[in-house]
């Protein structure tokens, strides 16, 4: 059973989240708020795949994502976002960021996500 | 949507009650417009035809269309044709008022050409707003004259259909440069069409909006509550960046936050818009914000 470690400010999105994940046989490793935590947590647990939410407060997701690969080159993780930003799509494929999801969520398009990125 | 539009017309003139347009919305949850009803208002059946089917009917477990093609009443063109608009609200309410007894067809019709007088509206406005067509009754209700607080409060209203309730009831836009908000969430975006994005409400109204988004039964505005609300409003807003990612053009999105006691007020126009979700009243906020726009604590 492959865990996850969730990262977003928004309460309602990782609970959705959590929601969908756990319901098709995922395991939640942690939750993380802020990109902060979400590194610390990272370290702690080691998830098979992390969500990241792009826009947080204390440390962006970008940011984040940064830290977590400079760690761990092999951590998988897909950056979550509303706004489908180009430029930052792009720094986050720079900095390694395995694929995107956007909001709202479309639990198909997660769950093909995660079986392309754990087979 | 047309349950609401039309029945907040008839309230607000006093010929029907609260108790009937409540009585009509739930009227709306637990039934379909019938089929002999429909082919009826469309003059391809009589009303013996019509009642020698229903007779039919009750004594066996056979659909109406068939019966009527196999008594050569109808063709399957004509039962294609009326099954399209059994989802029509129109019909519906129209079934609805009379199985009630709140009022008879031609008071209903006369009603309905009063209401397309009252708001201006063309007989293309009136076939989109009886088929309940958000996308098609909205461009002649949203006009502030300003094109992205447009396409956003249209965005809202969609995603609320989307999210939250299809018991809609919206009115035009208004201006402002002062305005007094006891609850708000909003959200500003950045770059080319910067602007807040927010929603209001007077009491608690927004809980209706935080609980069905969040599939939560919150009682209080509180962090919990306000965060939906904020999603909400940055899935909206998310949208509205897309498009013009779309169009090769950068918005960026900051937190969205809630807060309470404000007052707003601006060197220029911006607009508010009141919107009835189930009834409950709020307040959709767009602030272009190319004004010097001032969120102060009262």
């Amino acid at each position: 059973m492959a865990s996850v470690l969730i990262v977003d400010d928004s309460r309602t999105s990782r609970k959705l989240l959590e929601g969908l994940l756990e319901k098709n046989g995922y395991n939640i490793a942690a939750i993380a708020c802020n990109g902060e935590e979400a590194v610390s947590l990272y370290r702690q647990y080691h998830p098979d795949i992390v969500t990241m939410d792009i826009t947080m407060p204390v440390l962006d997701g970008i940011t984040s994502l940064k830290q977590i690969k400079q760690a761990d080159p092999k951590a998988k993780i897909v950056m979550v976002t509303a706004a489908g930003q180009r430029g930052k799509m792009v720094e986050a494929i720079k900095y390694g960021a395995d694929d995107f999801i956007t909001k709202p969520f479309e639990p198909d398009d997660i769950l093909n996500t995660f079986k392309r990125l754990l087979t | 949507m047309f349950f609401r539009l039309f029945g907040e017309f008839l309230l607000d003139r006093n010929i029907i009650t609260e108790v009937e347009l409540d009585e009509l919305i739930e009227y709306r949850r637990n039934n379909r417009v019938r089929l002999g009803e429909l082919a009826l208002s469309l003059g391809y059946l009589t009303v013996k035809q019509t009642n020698e089917i229903n007779l039919y009917q009750s004594r066996v477990d056979r659909r109406f269309g068939d019966i009527a093609i196999e008594r050569g009443y109808l063709t399957e063109k004509e039962v294609s044709k009326i099954m399209d608009m059994q989802d029509e609200p129109y019909h519906l309410f129209s079934q609805g008022i009379k199985e009630l007894n709140i009022m008879d067809q031609k008071d209903f019709e006369q009603y309905v050409s009063e209401y397309a007088e009252n708001k201006g509206l063309s007989d293309e406005d009136m076939i989109h707003i009886k088929n309940g067509d958000l996308d098609l009754i909205a461009p002649s209700i949203i006009k502030t004259g300003n094109a992205p607080s447009e396409e956003v409060f249209l965005l809202l209203l969609r995603n609320i259909q989307r999210f939250i309730s299809n018991d809609i009831y919206f009115a035009p836009p208004v201006k402002k440069t002062d305005y007094r908000v006891n609850h708000i969430s909003f959200q500003e975006i950045t770059g080319p069409f910067p602007m807040i994005i927010g929603l209001c409400c007077d009491n608690s109204e927004l809980l209706t909006l935080a609980s069905i988004y969040a599939k939560e039964d919150f009682t209080e505005l509180d962090a919990d509550s306000y965060d939906a609300v904020c999603e909400f409003i940055n899935i909206v807003d998310g949208l509205f960046a897309r498009k013009r990612s779309a169009e090769g053009i950068e918005m960026n999105l900051l937190p969205p936050t809630y807060c309470d006691s404000l007052m707003v007020t601006s060197d220029r126009d911006f607009y508010t818009m009141p919107v009835k979700i189930n009834n409950a009243p709020i307040t959709m906020f767009v602030a272009v914000k190319n004004s010097n726009i001032k969120f102060s604590k009262i």
